[in-house]
């Protein structure tokens, strides 16, 4: 290895002599670099001069400017010794400005250089300095001969940096002269090659492109210009993979790595995740894909949009885009697609912001085109369809396929499709009235619903599913005569249309039509052997029939509707309908009543030996007695056999089954009045509280009774028994809760609720924390979900709006001396519905309405309602004591709208099945 | 994401078209080759397979293209794949932008 002594001597040969030595002046200034860095470590020889001295420690200290001062006067009393030191001494302080960004003092520094150090030396640095201070085509000449001959004196960072400012220079083919070596000239003609093959590919010669970069060599300094050349030949042709390979090999450094990230991104290649883009790479993609101009609007939307402000992103292209929005599949087209889908994805706050945006837009009328009122029509028919007024939601909705028929042509199927949403939309059948009243279907607006769909069925006869819910509505609206000619016309039209065939059978059943009914049916298990519901139908229809062909005599023809329905039957405990035990029973009492009787006493007697336990035999034959006999007598041994059946053996185990049967008889159409049979089971249940039970069969049985109020004092008997045994079972105190009238209403619910939550915590009971936190939560919602006031008076026209409901802000008007607090709006809302309700229900309805009223509410507040909403006379009220104040508080935060179902088809599992 | 893109078919194209253009994307992307791509295509075929699965893409989807403009710009540049290529004074200032940084 050569000493820096070494090194040294040979530099300054090379600076002396002035001649070219490959080896020296390729690595000069590395050399110099490395001789100064040196000389920090290595004895230096005794030196007389303090002068000297002084100078060669300012250098070894990398003092560059004070060694440059001192040696300049050294160089006056011995040049050949001091010149190479002043040399390296200059070029420290040159690459010591250039690293302060002090790029004119570095360029002085140079000039300066150029009259004492070889022209090696100095190139280098020229160049460098050219590169910072910008100014490059001044330097071109520079690099052209640095490149020819002196590549290896730069790094391969910079060697790239500036064979790609010579190409990007775009310099005119007189920059090599005629004069220069041939070195010069070869990367001339490199660079103008990559020039020439980057015009030939903006040219869309994509062959030229290639042919004119096949001079560059593999160890040129322009060789990763072929592969940025090659990678664009390859996109432009669609070869992604090539096209990837070729970029994906580029320097990271160069300009051409930079430049194929568009390219790539545009392939798929490079993930778009935390990049920042640029404005030029931008655009270039947007040139790319023939959108030029898009690149900086398309950044600042981004930007807004990031930023969650989605109304100015969206600005930021309709202000700045002439063909946005659009309806297409063009960049336009999507991006205007996707501000208008997007609304759908955005929380509540940002949705309704854009909403009221685009609302003002069609309200007045300021649509830039008619894409965008149709979008904006579209987008809030759909955000809106649950709060929006009938007639409006009609207006815009028409307006909205309108405007598609301008865009995108005549198409009746789509409009009968359109016209069939919103006629599925008006006809939603809203849920159970407040305070639990009325149980009348009432229909969104049942009107403007059925004009809806009978011309979405008249735009295209095919739509079955507009014939599926007109159906519906008709049936909501009790038109029961037109949903029968509907559903006919239905069958005849779609013999192959399952659910078409089970309406129209349950129809059939329901005008006691059972042949036709059961041939629907037949014709639909033909079609679906696996849906269970359609054998469960037919077995009705076929019981119904033989009951039917029994009454009259008909015991023949009644023989092969049962035979039909036991060829049916299942072993399934919980279905009543298709279960053998049930079926035997039932033709047991068939025949008893109106065939042989002997037969008959015999299949009673092979069922009760079927069924699962005394008491489920003794209750379905029972309710089938009343339910088959005239009169809707039973014979009076039944009755005692039930009682005795209950005070003897009632269990907690067999109570549950029987609540079932109940529940499926309560269910059934044509089920006689079960008062009996229900305080039966209730007294059942009384008892089997009374006998030992596990804590699972109590906890059956309270999930089965708690959403039955009828039976709530039973299972509470059963969940007091629980907690005498553990009285801070999580779960049974949350039972507790739920069946206490008062619980929810009391201030103590919280805490109450709080301390079973920490007991099933500390259980580990995970059903019961659940269920507990929901409580909790559901103690917070309000009282009651705000219904939107969509419903449609009885008289009103479709296309009519209706008066606005009265104004009860500042609390109904009970009179004088009747002083109340003002009603919150929701809640005026709520009791002008009751109100309303009360005024319009028939005598006989208003009579089972005050028997099945709530039992929070008192008889006397009801008739007093009653007499408020029919302008009777108020009775009086009783006394009421002196509240003290409580402090308030906040009111609950309220919870959008809900949206009720979508309408579904008469689910056949609920149709009347008897 | 958007069936017509996917499939590259126009917003007009026929039943034979569509269907002809999903086979050509399930033989460009079989199951055990690219399964992602699979799901997409038939998904997207699933939307626009008839007259009525489009009218109904049309009348009622929700689904939008991408999570942001940018999103939704560059994916639609992926599934149209049509460029064109860049005019030599545009390659010459964005080449010489690169070179800055």
């Amino acid at each position: 290895m050569r000493s820096a002594a070494q090194k040294r001597i040979s530099c300054e040969l090379a600076v002396n002599t002035n001649q070219y030595n490959p080896f020296a002046s390729a690595r000069a200034v590395q050399q110099i670099a490395s001789v100064s860095n040196a000389a920090a470590t290595i004895d230096i020889p005794p030196v007389l001069d303090p002068f000297e001295k002084q100078a060669r420690a300012y250098l070894a200290a990398r003092r560059w400017r004070k060694a440059r001062d001192d040696f300049k006067g050294l160089v006056k009393k011995d040049r050949a010794k001091f010149l190479p030191l002043l040399i390296e001494a200059n070029v420290g302080l040159v690459q010591e400005m250039l690293g302060k960004g002090l790029v004119s003092e570095a360029q002085q520094v140079v000039a300066y250089l150029k009259t004492i150090a070889s022209p090696e030396i100095t190139r280098v640095l020229e160049v460098q300095t050219a590169s910072k201070s910008g100014n490059t085509s001044d330097a071109l000449p520079q690099v052209v001969t640095l490149l020819a001959t002196n590549a290896v004196a730069l790094s391969a960072a910079d060697r790239i940096r500036w064979a790609d400012q010579l190409v990007l220079s775009f310099a005119p083919p007189t920059l090599v002269t005629p004069t220069a070596s041939p070195a010069e000239a070869q990367i001339g003609v490199e660079a103008r090659a990559v020039q020439e093959a980057l015009a030939a590919i903006s040219a869309g010669e994509h062959d030229r492109g290639l042919d004119a970069v096949r001079v560059l060599a593999r160890d040129s300094s322009f060789s990763h210009w072929r592969l940025f050349i090659k990678g664009l030949v390859a996109f432009h042709r669609g070869e992604s993979e090539k096209a990837e390979r070729a970029f994906a090999e580029l320097p990271p450094a160069s300009a051409p790595a930079r430049a194929s990230e568009p390219y790539r991104l545009l392939l798929c290649a490079a993930p778009l995740a935390n990049r920042a883009l640029t404005e030029p790479a931008l655009e270039t993609m947007a040139r790319l894909t023939g959108h030029a101009g898009w690149g900086r609007m398309l950044l600042r939307s981004q930007a807004e949009w990031l930023q969650g402000r989605h109304i100015r992103a969206y600005q930021a292209l309709r202000e700045g885009a002439r063909g946005f929005p659009s309806y297409g599949l063009d960049l336009p087209g999507v991006l205007s697609d996707f501000f208008f889908k997007a609304i759908f994805t955005l929380d509540e706050n940002a949705r309704d912001a854009c909403e009221d945006y685009f609302l003002q837009i069609e309200e007045h009328q300021q649509q830039k085109n008619i894409a965008e009122v149709t979008l904006i029509r579209r987008t809030f028919c759909l955000l809106k369809q649950w709060e929006l007024d009938s007639a409006m939601l009609k207006r815009k909705w028409e307006g909205f396929l309108s405007g598609l028929r301008e865009l995108s042509g005549e198409s009746r199927q789509r409009d009968s499709l359109g016209y069939g949403w919103l006629g599925e939309v008006l006809g939603q059948i809203l849920p159970p009235r407040r305070f639990g009243f009325g149980n009348k279907r009432r229909v969104r607006s049942a009107n403007a619903a059925m004009a809806a769909l009978q011309k979405s069925i008249e735009l295209d006869p095919a739509n079955a599913a507009a014939y599926l819910k007109l159906c519906d509505v008709y049936e909501a609206v009790d038109r029961n005569s037109e949903r029968n000619r509907l559903l006919d016309a239905m069958t005849a039209r779609f013999p192959e249309h399952k659910e078409a065939l089970l309406l129209a059978g349950v129809g059939c059943l329901d005008r006691k039509a059972y042949v036709k009914g059961i041939e629907y049916f037949e014709r639909a298990l033909q079609l679906d052997r696996l849906d269970p519901k359609i054998p469960d139908l037919i077995v009705s229809g076929s019981l119904r029939l033989a009951r039917q062909h029994f009454e009259k005599g008909r015991l023949d023809l009644a023989q092969p509707a049962l035979k039909r329905a036991g060829e049916l039957l299942i072993e399934q405990p919980e279905n009543f309908l298709r279960n053998p035990w049930c079926h035997l029973a039932r033709r047991g009492v068939l025949e008893d009543l109106y065939g042989d009787a002997a037969l008959g006493a015999e299949l009673l007697q092979q069922a009760r030996t079927a069924s699962p336990f005394p008491a489920a035999f003794l209750l379905f034959v029972r309710i089938v007695q009343r339910l088959y006999t005239k009169g809707g007598k039973a014979p009076p041994t039944l009755q005692v056999d039930l009682d005795a059946v209950a005070k003897a053996n009632a269990n907690a185990r067999h109570a549950g089954a029987l609540v079932r049967l109940l529940v499926f008889w309560a269910g059934a159409p044509d089920a006689p009045p079960l008062q009996f049979e229900e305080d039966w089971v209730r007294r059942y249940l009384k008892n089997a509280a009374q006998q030992p039970f596990t804590r699972d069969e109590a906890r059956q049985l309270v999930e089965l009774l708690e959403p039955r109020h009828e039976f709530h004092k039973q299972a509470n008997a059963f969940v007091k028994k629980v907690l005498a045994q553990d009285r801070r079972d999580p779960l049974f105190r949350l039972y507790e809760y739920w069946l206490d009238p008062q619980g929810f209403m009391s201030f103590n619910a919280p805490g109450r609720l709080q301390g079973i939550l920490d007991e099933a915590t500390r259980r580990g009971d995970e059903e019961a924390v659940k269920r507990a936190r929901k409580a909790l939560a559901d103690l917070k919602a309000p009282p009651f979900p705000v219904e939107p006031d969509w419903e449609e008076p009885e008289d009103s026209d479709e296309d009519e709006d209706w008066d606005e409901p009265p104004d009860f802000a500042e609390g109904p008007d009970f009179g004088p001396g009747f002083p109340l607090p003002p009603l919150s709006p929701k809640d005026a809302r709520m009791f002008q519905d009751l109100i309303d309700l009360l005024a319009q229900l028939p005598e006989s309805e208003l009579r089972e309405a005050r028997k099945t009223r709530p039992r929070d509410i008192p008889a006397e507040m009801f008739d007093m309602l009653v007499a408020m909403a029919r302008g009777g006379k108020l009775p009086p009220l009783p006394e009421v004591p002196q509240i003290p104040k409580l402090p308030m508080r906040p009111p609950p935060q309220q919870s959008p709208a809900p949206k009720p179902q979508a309408v579904p088809h008469k689910d056949p599992n609920q149709m009347d099945l008897l | 994401m958007n069936p017509y893109l996917v499939l590259g078919v126009a917003l007009d194209a026929d039943d034979q078209t569509i269907r002809r253009a999903h086979l050509e994307a399930v033989k460009l992307a079989p199951p055990d080759h690219d399964s992602k791509r699979f799901q997409a295509v038939s998904a997207a075929y699933e939307k626009i397979k008839d007259e009525a699965s489009r009218h109904r893409f049309m009348l009622f989807d929700r689904s939008p293209l991408g999570d942001s403009p940018l999103d939704v710009f560059f994916r639609w540049a992926q599934l149209r794949r049509q460029f064109q290529p860049l005019p030599f004074e545009a390659m010459k200032e964005f080449l010489r932008a690169c070179s800055k940084t």
